[in-house]
């Protein structure tokens, strides 16, 4: 006997015909539901999102169908539960069109069967460990909703349907699997490894029973089938093609870089207000959010209980875009998604004050964790800055600290009220003078680097010692640099993250044409923001240059001996731990140089607190919150102070003049002043650096001659 | 504007037409026994299926009717799917144990269809709990009586 089973035994007339007649329906709800949201993207503003295809469907098959973003050392249980529940579906709806080509195909078009055999075999395990994956993950899901109730888990009535429905189809399968087996009595029976010993307990029921028991289950499964992909389209399981979808057109510019308002000054609108301003990729992602809460994980205003929550602000977007738009979306009512209606509900909610509140849009810090995290690269960020935008330069409504900040940039070039003849007040503290790049062009001398000094490291007491102790290091390895002095001005990127579109444009582009005027090639800088600005934004105004953060430069110097350290450290010795800051770290993939800059000072011991690298936990610094009071919930910098204080250091090491500032209030605030301090990686490389009159020191004590 | 429109008069009459034509090519197939008919009858439903979806999908939302049925009938509806979709699992599983039942009063069970009750056992409670979880989700959701409140027909009223 070959091993094989009868495709749609017992099942009467009537049911083969319903099983194609049913088709219609799945079919037909399915593209409604696509085509109406399809009609919904188009309505988005144009946004080149076809280029690179072959990287974005190789990111598509690794983050999407492999799973990359899921499936997590630090969030395990959520990753396997979801690969679990996806590969269990996967591998049985591949089985499902397997039998149908066996039996639509194969057998009546060209009288060949191979469900038979050992791939029949073969099949009955893969089939049965599959439904077992699908139980399996459903029940940690069930789990993980009901019971173990993670902070950045909120459950809809959608989530549990789509669930339960998932259950009872695999437990359906296994029903009818096992009726079969009880009538039919397969020796291969045992292959079925989940249905055969339940079929061993139903056989001693009369096969009347069983017949009659299986053609209901028939029925009920066929329809269960039919409702639940009829169901896809309007519920949580629209995601699977949304979310590739969304993957599939993820940006791959690089994250830093904020896209500028073309035409500033013929656009007719500004920023994002309403439906219409969004592009047609945004409404994609918003539309593709599966509601799964790993932008929260890292998110420090959720971790610090603002009332800005990255998902909810992706679901009340998506939730006002599917309103607007009219597409069918948690039509089961406000209890659907409870975030959705967080600020009121009603058709004519405007979307900025209505559906999503003007603290959320302040609250964030644009620290990137949560575009990080989303598995199907959700851009918050950009989202926000958009409404800032458009409050900031249609509406005229931004936190009143920032009139000082906008009225500095325009009048002196920086947030704060220094004159810029004060920018190079700090190399009066050297003790070998820096040149300016004006006089450096002058003499027709070159520089390897041009210092961009910042306005914090330039203006700020506390920063301008990590800019002389760069400056220091740079002297020390030979390094030929020059300063822009009064002719640097901001970059623009404070502006530009709180959404003043216009006056970072203003500042960006007189600062490029400095810097072309000056001929500058290489830049080195203290501080991320500028570093990401000059990097990857200075190129959208025809400024290309090769930048490097300083811990970088230290790096190389120190590997490649240029700068030597001696064995006690005049500033610190002991445990240090590392503040990845988010706009070196996150947006620029900077992980590995401050650490090997911090692992080469001796006596020095580096404890890495548990949010790090990628992973790393905002100041609070960032995306103008700096200028701004934080008023609601506890403060982000102190929350970082007390993960610091936990590692046992004594050393917090910072490499953005942001983060010193946030930090330096943060240890106070935190009444940690005896116990933690904070230092540039610059200030603890100085301070261990062998200087000329060290060597000619420890030459004199040997007898021997300094070296030139 | 109007041959866009009557292209898809002609969608839709496509849709409708094909899922009528295949279910009587199944029909006849199932009952002349020519099993070249299913491809044919799956490739015409399904197709229809798509032309209407699609072209419904893509004209002007007319959502309140939906909203408004569903609002009305919306409970119901899920209860009828309930049961409909799980007694049958139930009375399955449930005959599992009876066939235990049998089996031991005959004295003849060993430790395979013990397993079997157990498996049995095992999904009836799974599904039960899930059930009654999401049945219990829905109706709270429904009961908010969110699908008129919320942003209904926004956009039929802007177009
Ligand atoms: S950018 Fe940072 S602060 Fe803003 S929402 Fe995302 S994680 Fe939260
Ligand atoms: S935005 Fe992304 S990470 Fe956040 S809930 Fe949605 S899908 Fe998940």
């Amino acid at each position: 006997m070959i091993p094989t089973r009868e495709i749609t035994w017992n099942v009467d007339l009537i049911g083969r015909v319903a099983l194609y007649a049913l088709l219609a329906l799945p079919a037909g709800f399915l593209a409604f539901g696509l085509a109406r949201r399809a009609r919904m993207w188009r309505l988005g503003q144009p946004d080149d999102r076809f280029d690179r295809l072959p990287s974005r469907l190789w990111g598509a098959l690794v983050q999407g169908i492999l799973h990359a973003r899921i499936v997590r050392r630090r969030n395990l249980y959520g990753g396997v539960m979801h690969a679990l529940v996806f590969w269990g579906f996967v591998i049985l709806f591949i089985g499902t069109v397997i039998v149908m080509v066996e039996h639509d195909v194969a057998v009546p078009l060209f009288g060949l069967s191979f469900y038979r055999g050992n791939f029949y075999l073969g099949f009955k395990l893969a089939m049965n460990l599959a439904g077992l994956m699908l139980i399996a993950g459903v029940l940690m899901a069930f789990a993980r909703r009901l019971m173990l109730q993670p902070a950045t888990f909120e459950s809809s009535a959608d989530d549990l349907v789509v669930l339960a429905f998932l259950l009872v189809l695999s437990v359906q399968g296994f029903i009818l699997q096992a009726l079969r087996l009880a009538v039919e009595r397969d020796p291969w029976a045992p292959w079925s490894f989940v249905s055969y010993p339940m079929s061993l307990a139903l056989q001693s029921l009369p096969e009347r029973w069983l017949r009659g028991l299986h053609l209901v289950n028939w029925w009920s499964h066929t329809l269960t089938t039919t409702v639940f992909l009829a169901y896809v389209a309007y519920s949580k399981m629209i995601h699977p093609f949304t979310g590739l979808a969304s993957v599939v057109f993820r940006r791959l510019r690089p994250p830093g870089r904020l896209d500028p308002i073309e035409n500033l000054e013929e656009a007719n609108r500004l920023g994002i207000a309403g439906l219409e301003d969004f592009t047609w990729a945004q409404l994609l992602q918003v539309d593709a959010c599966m509601h799964c809460g790993r932008c929260l994980e890292y998110c420090p205003t959720f971790r610090t209980g603002k009332p800005l929550r990255p998902r909810d602000l992706i679901l009340e977007v998506a939730g006002y875009v599917a309103d607007r738009g009219g597409i069918f979306s948690g039509e089961l009512g406000q209890g659907m998604n409870a975030a959705r209606f967080r600020w009121g509900a009603g058709a004519e909610r405007e979307l900025i004050g209505g559906v999503v509140s003007t603290e959320e849009i302040w609250d964030c810090t644009t620290c990137g964790a949560c575009m990080e995290q989303c598995p199907v690269y959700i851009e918050h960020v950009p989202l926000i800055v958009g409404m800032r935008r458009n409050l900031v330069l249609e509406r005229s409504e931004f936190p009143g600290e920032l009139t000082a900040v906008f009225t500095n940039l325009e009048r002196l070039g920086s947030p704060y009220q220094f004159r810029p003849a004060q920018r190079a007040d700090w190399t009066r503290k050297l003790e070998h003078p820096v040149p300016e790049m004006a006089e450096v062009v002058a003499s027709g001398e070159d520089v390897d680097y041009l210092l961009w000094v910042g306005c914090l490291g330039s203006f700020d007491g506390r920063n301008q010692r990590t800019t002389i102790a760069l400056a220091r290091i740079l002297q020390a390895a030979g390094i030929r640099f020059a300063i822009l002095g009064r002719e640097e001005t901001c970059t623009g990127d404070p502006a530009r993250r709180v959404g003043n579109e216009y006056l970072a444009q203003l500042l960006a582009q007189q600062a490029v044409e400095t810097l072309n005027a000056c001929q500058v090639r290489k830049i080195v800088t203290t501080c991320p923001h500028c570093f990401n600005a000059i990097r990857n934004e200075f190129p959208q105004l025809g400024g290309h240059y090769e930048v490097v953060h300083h811990s970088q430069l230290i790096s190389t110097l120190l590997a490649e001996g240029r700068i030597r350290l001696q064995s006690g450290s005049a500033v610190a010795q002991g445990k240090v731990t590392y503040h990845d800051p988010c706009y070196l770290g996150r947006y620029n993939r900077v992980f590995d140089e401050p650490r090997a800059a911090l692992s080469a000072l001796p006596g020095i011991q580096l404890a890495e607190m548990p949010r790090n690298r990628s992973r790393s936990f905002c100041c609070g610094g960032g995306g103008g919150r700096m200028f701004m009071e934080e008023t609601r919930g506890q403060r982000i910098n102190q929350a970082r102070v007390r993960e610091a204080l936990e590692t046992g250091a004594e050393v917090l090491a910072a490499a953005c003049p942001f983060c010193m500032t946030m930090f330096e209030d943060g240890i106070r605030g935190a009444g940690a002043e005896g116990s933690l301090q904070v230092l540039d990686i610059a200030e603890l490389v100085a301070g261990a650096l062998v200087t000329p009159r060290d060597d000619s020191r420890a030459a004199a004590g040997a007898g021997l001659e300094p070296p030139a | 504007m109007t041959t866009l429109t009557t292209l898809w008069r002609h969608i839709t009459e496509f849709g409708w037409l094909a899922i009528v034509l295949g279910i009587a090519t199944i029909v006849a197939g199932e009952l002349v026994g020519w099993g070249g008919a299913r491809l044919v009858a799956a490739a015409l439903v399904s197709a229809g299926g798509l032309a209407l979806g699609i072209s419904y999908g893509i004209r002007e939302p007319g959502r309140r009717r939906v909203r408004g049925w569903l609002a009305r009938y919306g409970r119901a509806l899920v209860w009828l799917l309930a049961a409909l979709i799980t007694l049958p699992a139930a009375l399955a599983l449930g005959a599992a144990a009876i066939g235990s039942v049998v089996l031991v009063s005959h004295g003849s069970i060993d430790a395979m269809p013990l397993a079997g009750l157990a498996v049995a056992a095992g999904m009836l409670t799974a599904m039960t709990a899930v059930a009654f979880v999401a049945l219990r989700a829905t109706r709270a959701a429904l009961s908010k009586d969110g699908a008129r409140q919320v942003g209904v027909d926004t956009w039929e009223r802007r177009s």
